[in-house]
């Protein structure tokens, strides 16, 4: 089986776990908001626009630490792994958005035809759904891509060297979040025009795919404890 | 054929493997055998491609092993620590595993389970630590690999499990010939298994031969201190013990049976000397003798 | 079963050469192969085909390709005459050895030989 095959086998009861929790938390605290008044912001926008970031850095730091040993002692070079992962993490970081802005789509019409959308509740237009995709995923690549090279600092090297790593390592997340943002209300920010916005993103994730490449293409397979 | 080119493995200031040269022929089981701290692992990692060598090379069939997918979906190598997700059941690290491994044999590792008395229903973090050794055990025979490294793996079996592993372990080369390197301390209960022993001192190879050609190689000598050490000359001596003028020294044979005669005739006794303690002989040796 | 203070190969071969000259093993008897042989006493079947391979060469065993190897007709009365011959210099000289060493002489030893029944 593939690395990528293999690794969306490994994640997929996570992910769906996950999902579920996300609407059933969704349903409920909405249902909760409708009971007092009609709801003034995008609950979705809320929860699953920060899933879409914080889901993507926790396994790209869990893909070091627990998957690479898996797959390179078990007949995969660290290279067919990176590559792997590469496919992985550019599923999760292109779907990711797009639950955020579809979820957003149904919470938009749900709340539409109970008549329950309260002032300032972000409308969802499908004119705007290629600008909303676009405002969650530079930050869904990012987040994803500082993970990896963090926990693969950490992986590699000492506390004492990786904690400073930390910094360098965290330069898309900054980038991508200081550039381009969405809010509970569905405000669109970026703080450049978004071509340049979007090439400064690239251009610190790339970095970071690069940098990450150099740190594990010849790291030693480490030791678990006990 | 496995070639091992002027490896060097440091670990900081630490010199772990030290300039190791080393041919081994394929389907052969080869004994790893050296006291801790010699460099086993690290020479195994090595192997395994698990550790980039400081500097030197390992060659599997001609070709350069590091990197290379060939040569990984070929190799097993099994840690004491195990590489498998403690939070797992055994049955999912086997099923993880076949999914990774074209030659598992799922009935195979199942029959072992049962022979070996390993509950795969166990989470592996409630595994005992001889547990522990089974499952890397199962992992690394039933995975086939061509190339199979086993690092101590008996860590924590006791004496019957380790039998049944041995037993195993014989069985399924017999039917499935291929080179597996087993490294040991136990090596008298095992040494019928190796066709060839390896032996490590401080990062260097002491020693690489047929199993075979170390039994009867280390003999002692017994007698008057000056008829023994007359008798020695020209011999290396590996140990020696002294009371009351006598003497007895071992040496590093084997001796032609004449000399034996010749030195029987003047009142020496000889004996033979076990693999356990041509062992402790070779690797309990101060630096400078070996060097 | 073996012991690892001398070289197995050489222990499989007097094994099986005490087999033959005890009848256990008779001419034309096909042997176990060497790994039947190395399954059933736990040994690497290259150590036992170094045994097997002793016995060819010496002529006690000969091969049929493709179907193992067999006592030679020869074999229990080469080995017999052999060991007979080998009976004076390993067992009867190292005990005339001992003999004069603690003062017992030829003639002692062939009364006490004479009188047992």
């Amino acid at each position: 089986m593939s690395v990528s095959g293999m690794l969306l086998k490994i994640f997929r009861p996570i992910i769906i776990w996950i999902f579920v929790i996300m609407v059933t938390v969704e349903v409920v605290a909405v249902s909760g908001i409708l009971t007092v008044n009609p709801i003034p912001f995008s609950f979705w926008l809320v929860i699953v626009g920060a899933m879409a970031k914080y889901w993507p850095l926790v396994a790209g730091i869990m893909l070091i630490t627990m998957h690479f040993r898996f797959f390179v002692t078990n007949g995969f070079t660290r290279l067919e792994f990176l590559r792997g992962l590469a496919v992985f993490s550019a599923g999760v970081v292109l779907v990711a958005p797009a639950v955020v802005v579809l979820g957003h789509a149904v919470e938009s019409t749900v709340l539409a035809l109970l008549d329950q959308q309260g002032d300032g509740y972000p409308v969802f237009r499908f004119g705007d759904a290629a600008a909303e995709y676009l405002h969650v995923f530079p930050a869904s690549v990012a987040y994803m891509a500082s993970g990896v090279l963090i926990a693969a600092g950490f992986y590699r090297f000492r506390p004492l060297i990786a904690v400073p790593l930390i910094v360098p390592g965290a330069i898309p997340v900054a980038v991508a979040d200081g550039l381009i943002r969405i809010d509970e209300r569905g405000t669109l920010t970026q703080n450049l025009p978004m071509a340049v916005a979007l090439t400064l993103t690239a251009a610190a994730t790339v970095a970071a795919v690069i940098a990450t490449h150099r740190v594990m293409r010849d790291v030693a397979v480490k030791r678990t404890a006990g | 054929m496995i070639e091992v080119r002027g490896v060097t493995i440091r670990y900081g200031r630490t010199v772990a493997v030290d300039d190791v040269d080393l041919t081994l022929p394929a389907d052969t089981i080869y004994g790893l055998l050296g006291r801790n701290g010699s460099g086993k692992t690290s020479l195994l990692s090595a192997l395994a491609c698990y550790r980039k060598p400081t500097t030197g090379t390992v060659l599997v069939d001609g070709e350069e092993a590091f990197e290379n997918p060939r040569i990984a979906r070929r190799t097993s190598f099994i840690r004491d620590t195990l590489d498998v997700q403690d939070g797992y059941r055994v049955s999912a690290a086997f099923c993880l595993t076949e999914s990774l491994r074209p030659g598992w044999d799922a009935e195979y590792a199942g029959k072992l389970a049962d022979v070996l008395q390993l509950d795969t229903r166990k989470r592996i973090s409630a595994l005992s630590r001889g547990q522990r050794s089974v499952l890397g055990v199962i992992l690394g025979l039933a995975t086939r690999a061509p190339l199979t490294i086993l690092d101590e793996p008996y860590l924590g079996m006791d004496a019957v499990a380790r039998t049944l592993f041995y037993r195993e372990l014989l069985a399924d080369y017999l039917a499935h010939p291929r080179t597996i390197i087993l490294s040991t301390h136990l090596i008298e209960e095992v040494a019928e298994l190796f066709e060839r022993i390896i032996i490590m001192d401080r990062g260097r190879i002491l020693l690489h031969d047929e199993t075979d050609a170390l039994r009867g190689r280390g003999v002692t000598v017994t007698g008057p201190a000056e008829r023994v050490t007359a008798f020695a000359h020209g011999h290396t001596v590996l140990g020696e013990q002294s009371l009351a003028g006598v003497r007895a020294l071992t040496l590093d044979g084997p001796l032609d049976p004449d000399e034996i005669a010749r030195g029987e005739r003047d009142g020496l006794a000889f004996g033979p000397l076990g693999l356990q303690d041509l062992f402790v002989h070779l690797t309990s040796q101060p630096l400078e003798a070996t060097r | 079963m073996f012991d690892d203070r001398s070289p197995i190969y050489l222990q499989i071969a007097d094994g099986i050469k005490n087999d033959v000259l005890s009848g256990a093993l008779k001419e034309d008897d096909q042997v176990m192969s060497t790994n039947q042989y190395a399954a059933f006493y736990r040994i690497n079947p290259a150590t036992a085909a170094k045994g097997f391979a002793q016995l060819v060469d010496e002529g006690v065993l000969y091969k049929r390709r493709g179907i193992g190897m067999f006592v030679s007709p020869d074999a229990p009365a080469k080995l017999r005459a052999e060991r007979r011959q080998r009976f004076f210099t390993d067992v009867v000289e190292p005990m005339l050895d001992e003999a004069k060493r603690v003062g017992i002489g030829v003639d002692e030893i062939t009364s006490y030989l004479g009188s047992r029944p």
